[in-house]
């Protein structure tokens, strides 16, 4: 909501970190939102951000949807910093339910992605270490695959069944009681 | 060459690492169905550090060996019976014992596949409470609550609000007057939330007469969520 020009005296105050990806674009964030990655926080805390942060495994197109994440996200986390002394105020928790709701709606937007997409961003999660995104990301493959039969697995990600007839009648004789 | 090993497998761009993240994020039957799905698949979805991570549910019941030893001191931890008889091998859903606690941890609750159990470090402490997750082996000593109460054998519950905050369990301590006359009388609640970390009290709206009814082999039921406590109590009030 809040724009970048808006006047924001944390995010001005804050410093700003330049992010540059593989194919050489920059990105400008606040320290905050850049601190999400875990990658990048010890990267800060040894001084060594000046001049930018090359991230050799990440392109621009996911460097911004991963920005486009810390961004949303590092929001939250500061409201909930704000507000967090008075777990029993109800007041709060409505505020923090519709907090979480507004969270949860962006996220399930966020992961409206092709295959490849979300590869590349569980790729880009854990090697920036963004415990949150990694998760997110983590299961929605798995949300699609689970229920899923072994063939439809080998048509979904294309692959070929090396196991020889023998082996896979011992498997399913194994594992008889998920296949019932 | 390359050709066929961009053909072969987009799942496959994802090192072995990641696929295990994705897979300890599925239900135990579909990753027992995915071990036909090929050589690699049975490789990572047979992987002891997959089933250590997977969250998965454990359908079975908690119940105390019994053996008629001489040296059989009630001492033996739980062991957990899978249901269907087959299927994942049984975990020990035990935690482990704490340094400088003499006794083993004594359950006190299943409740949505967290158990409660209550510790003591000697005869002359105050109890110590452990919420545990038996099938991520994950557990949590929770903070001593700050009063000292004169009855310290209170009723303790876990229980949840899985409308409002689905990943967060409550632990609620009933507090009762601690005369001997009538120390089963409640006077307020202790609440645990796993989400702050900390214990708050709220005192008891009951009525004078509300009691505790102690009643035997009610402890490993997969019931009583405090909430459903709490009316029963109202409507007898």
């Amino acid at each position: 909501m809040a724009s970048a020009g808006s006047g924001d005296e944390k995010a001005a105050a804050a410093a700003m970190i330049t992010l540059i990806s593989s194919d050489n674009e920059k990105f400008e964030v606040t320290e905050a939102t850049a601190t999400l990655s875990q990658t990048i926080r010890h990267m800060i805390e040894d001084g060594c951000t000046d001049g930018g942060v090359p991230l050799p495994n990440v392109t621009s197109k996911i460097l911004a949807r991963v920005i486009e994440y810390c961004k949303k996200h590092a929001t939250a986390a500061a409201g909930e910093e704000g507000s967090s002394s008075s777990f029993s105020d109800a007041a709060f928790l409505e505020v923090d339910r519709a907090f979480l709701e507004e969270l949860e709606e962006f996220d399930d937007a966020f992961l409206e992605v092709d295959r490849a997409t979300l590869f590349d961003l569980i790729l880009a999660a854990n090697y920036l270490d963004i415990k949150g995104l990694l998760n997110l990301t983590c299961q929605k493959v798995a949300d699609s695959v689970k229920g899923k039969t072994p063939e439809q697995i080998r048509e979904m990600y294309n692959i070929v069944n090396d196991l020889t007839p023998e082996e896979e009648a011992e498997i399913r004789r194994e594992t008889q009681w998920a296949f019932e | 060459m390359a050709r066929r090993s961009r053909k072969k497998q987009r799942v496959s761009s994802l090192p072995d690492d990641l696929i295990v993240e994705i897979l300890s994020r599925v239900p135990y039957r579909s990753l027992c169905l995915f071990k036909c799905v090929s050589r690699s698949w049975l490789a990572l979805c047979s992987d002891p550090d997959l089933r250590k991570k997977s969250p998965q549910t454990l359908s079975g019941f908690f119940c105390y060996p019994r053996s008629r030893h001489e040296d059989d001191d009630y001492d033996y931890g739980p062991h957990l019976i899978n249901l269907s008889g087959r299927g994942r091998p049984v975990v020990d859903p035990s935690p482990p014992l704490l340094e400088g606690y003499a006794s083993r941890p004594l359950l006190l609750q299943c409740c949505s596949s967290l158990l409660l159990w209550r510790v003591w470090r000697s005869c002359l402490d105050e109890p110590k409470y452990i919420v545990s997750n038996p099938a991520t082996q994950k557990w949590i000593l929770l903070p001593p609550t700050e009063a000292r109460d004169p009855y310290p054998l209170h009723f303790v519950r876990l229980g949840f609000d899985p409308a409002a905050m689905p990943s967060c369990f409550f632990v609620f301590m009933f507090v009762t007057t601690g005369h001997y006359r009538d120390r089963n009388r409640i006077t307020g609640v202790k609440i645990y939330s796993s989400e702050t970390g900390g214990w708050i009290f709220r005192q008891s709206e009951w009525e004078d007469d509300t009691t505790m009814g102690r009643c035997r082999g009610q402890d490993l039921e997969e019931n009583p969520h405090a909430t459903e406590l709490h009316t029963t109590q109202d409507q007898r009030g």
